[in-house]
Parts: structure tokens; sequence; C-alpha cells
């Protein structure tokens, strides 16, 4: 029998806060060991065809695992569950839904003391399977956290209490592309806190689910590119991410895509996120498909 | 009693072979695969000697041991001596690596009679000072 958890309980478990946490409704069953919550769609895209989108989706379903993670964490306090590593599979769908929410489940362990895994499903509230996500996740203590990172220690924002980020992504700037060579180049700058709050209070990261969700709209504007189809629609097929550091507000992330391969009307990216230091921040392979 | 190591690199296999290697030529080794759960066990633990890699998730190598070694300044606890592993060349990286004094730098592949070698002469400093 599922249990009703008190969002107030989780937020002080985890790093994550609103509005970048946004999942409601979560249910505990302890004996299986699964969590559920709903799941609002905020974000829109012109060219992804799906009832949400895949970096939302990420965003999410990886919260959601971490949600369950920090109530079979056996240790008080809280822990930053920073995502490392990410496969989504996507279910795709034509039959268009209408909802402002869709229903996530998460199931997961630790796999070693500061690591762990959450398999997690999104389906619309008639259980219609739209995707799957496998995120594994490094785990470090508040302390441990907040000793590394203290140079990024800023003052807490203040902002109108319904604002939301996360609605309204600014796009990415200083857009290069090749036809020639089939790459995309852009840079992502002047972040302020404000852009990711509630990833982290004072130590605001720029979320992984914005680096894919830029990831993947360069991908597709460079797949727009290289078709010449003016009205590209795309949903996103597959994507495998790895993360392994963070990019604070204050660093600049450019982006670089390259075409790969095309089978049929799948198409198939690779890209990085890089700071100006040369800080890998993230590897994703990307495949769109297009849907005429 | 036996001289503490603390190896942290996040290849479990380097982790694995090193470790081996090190508790068979007599040293008690605890192992970290992230500069994090390093800073863990230094709170609780004093060791002689940490060998690190300086390519590392999160947080690197190098920004790794500043913590550290701030953290054992701060509470005056003895400083270990510092060998950086790694398998990449990176200038810029090696010479914040040489910043830490006592440090030894390696690079991978790693010739093991060499690495035996260099572990001892580090011990053997950090047992002067």
């Amino acid at each position: 029998m599922a249990e009703q958890i008190d969002t107030n309980y989780i937020l002080e478990r985890v790093g994550v806060q609103p509005p970048y946490f946004a999942l409601k409704n979560l249910k505990f069953d302890k004996e299986n060991g699964t969590i559920s919550g709903e799941v609002p769609i905020e974000q829109y895209s012109e060219m992804e065809h799906s009832p949400i989108t895949a970096a939302e989706s990420g965003r999410h379903l990886a919260i959601l695992g971490c949600c369950l993670l920090s109530l079979v964490n056996t240790e008080k306090g809280k822990f930053y569950y920073l995502a490392s590593s990410a496969i989504y599979k996507s279910y795709f769908t034509s039959d268009a839904i209408d909802t402002k929410f869709l229903l996530g489940y998460a199931s997961g362990n630790f796999t070693k003391k500061r690591e762990g895994n959450a398999k997690a499903q999104l389906k619309t509230v008639n259980q219609k399977l739209l995707c799957d996500l496998d995120v594994s996740y490094h785990i470090f203590p508040e302390r441990i956290f907040q000793r590394f990172f203290s140079q990024h220690k800023h003052e807490p924002i203040k902002c109108a209490k319904k604002f939301n980020p996360y609605k309204n992504i600014p796009n990415f700037t200083s857009i290069q592309t090749s036809n020639e060579n089939k790459t995309l180049k852009a840079t992502l700058n002047n972040l302020s806190p404000e852009n990711c709050l509630g990833h982290f209070p004072m130590y605001s990261a720029i979320p992984i689910a914005i680096m894919a969700h830029h990831l993947v709209s360069a991908s597709g504007q460079l797949l727009k590119k290289l078709t010449n189809i003016n009205d590209l629609r795309y949903y996103v097929e597959q994507v495998k991410l790895s993360a392994p550091y963070l990019c604070f507000v204050n660093e600049n992330l450019n982006l670089q895509i390259n075409f790969s391969e095309n089978k049929e009307k799948s198409y198939t990216f690779h890209g990085i996120a890089n700071t100006d230091t040369n800080k890998p921040v993230g590897e994703m392979t990307i495949t769109l498909k297009t849907i005429i | 009693m036996s001289k503490q190591i603390l190896i942290i690199d996040d290849e479990d296999l380097i982790i694995k072979s090193l470790s081996k290697l090190l508790t068979k030529s007599g040293y008690d080794v605890s192992t970290a695969n992230t500069g994090m759960v390093a800073l863990e066990l230094i709170d609780n633990n004093d060791f002689n000697l940490i060998i690190s890699d300086i390519r590392m998730p999160w947080v690197n190598g190098i920004d790794t041991i500043k913590e550290i070694t701030n953290t054992l300044k701060a509470d005056n606890r003895p400083l270990p001596a510092i060998i950086f592993i790694t398998g990449f060349a990176d200038k810029n990286l090696e010479t914040a690596a040489k910043d830490f004094t006592p440090a030894a730098y390696l690079h991978k592949p790693i010739d093991i009679k060499d690495f035996l070698k260099v572990v001892q002469k580090s011990l053997s400093y950090s047992n002067q000072h």
C-alpha cells in the first residue's frame, strides 16, 4: 500500500528545491520500494513532437529517482544526488494527450555507499508508457558538497514567489553551423542564479536537464539545416548521457554537435558541452526520429 | 604499525590493482572513487600517503588534495605525502600538482617496481617531516 509522502520531508533531505523540483502528490510503496508522483509539463518545444520534451522528462524522472533514494537512505541530513549518467528511451505515441500532468514511477537502490541507481518511467494518466530513464547518481552529504564548492556560494536569491525559469529557458547564442562538416557550435552564457532557481540554492549550477535541453535543441537545429526541411518535427528516440562535472552559472557553456549517422528516419548526433576552461560538463548521444 | 595509504581514483581497475599491490607489500589501504568520498575518509582517518588520480568526476585530484590539505592544516593534523597519477598529459594540471610538496607525479600505465619505489620514498620523506 503506497503512503503519501510529505514534500517538505523530501526537500529537507535533497539538494534540489522548487521550482526545479516540481513533483506533486508523491507516494511511496515501502513494500515494493517504488515511488510515484505527478509530473507537470512546463516546457514547450517548437520542433520536438511529444507531450513532454525528453529533457523535461529526464529532469522530473531523475528528481523522482533521487526522492526515492532519499527515502531509503539510512543516514540523516541533506544529500546532493548528482546524476552522473543516464539512458533515456522514448515509447513515442502520436496520440494527442490533453493533460496538464503525467505520472512518474521509480524504483532504485544504493549501489555503493555514495552511489545509487534509479529506473524510472513516465506514463499518461491512462497508464500509457511515454518514456523510461535509467539514471546513476553520485551522492554527497551536504557538508562535503559545501566544502568543495564554497567558491561558488552566493547569497539567497530573492524572486517573485511564482517565478519559474524552467518555463522559458534562455536560448543559446553564437550559433555556427557547418553543412560541410555537419556540425553546430553554440554558447550558453550570461546565465544568472535566477535561471537555475532551486538547483541548487546558494550554489547555482546549470541543471543537467537544461544542458540536455540545449544539446537536443542544437541537434534539432542541425538536423533542420542538414535536411533542409523548414517545418521539421521530430521526437527524441534515445539519449545516452554522461555528466561528470557541474557547471556553475559564472562559467560559460560551449556546445558542439556532430552528426554521426542516419538510418531511415533516425538521425544520431554526438553532443558535448564544455566550459571555457575545457571542463567536460556533459556528453550525449542523441537519436532524433523525424515525423513527416 | 602499518603505514596508512589512501588511493583516490575513479577507475575500479586501478583501485583494485594498486590496492592489491600495496596490501601485499604490507600497507593498510583505503580507497575512494571520488574526491567527495576521500574527504569523508579524511575526517576520520590519518593517512601517511595519499595516491590520487588527477582527472576524476565532480572534483579533480588537485582540488581534492587542496581541500584535504586545508582541512588537515585547519585541524593541526599531520600532512600526508602525495603521489599524483594520471593517464593524460596535462601541463596545467602537472604544474598545479607540483605546488604540493612533497609530491610525486606518475603517468599511467604505472610500472610496478617504479611505483613501489616512489611509495617508499614518499613515505620516508613524510616520516622525516
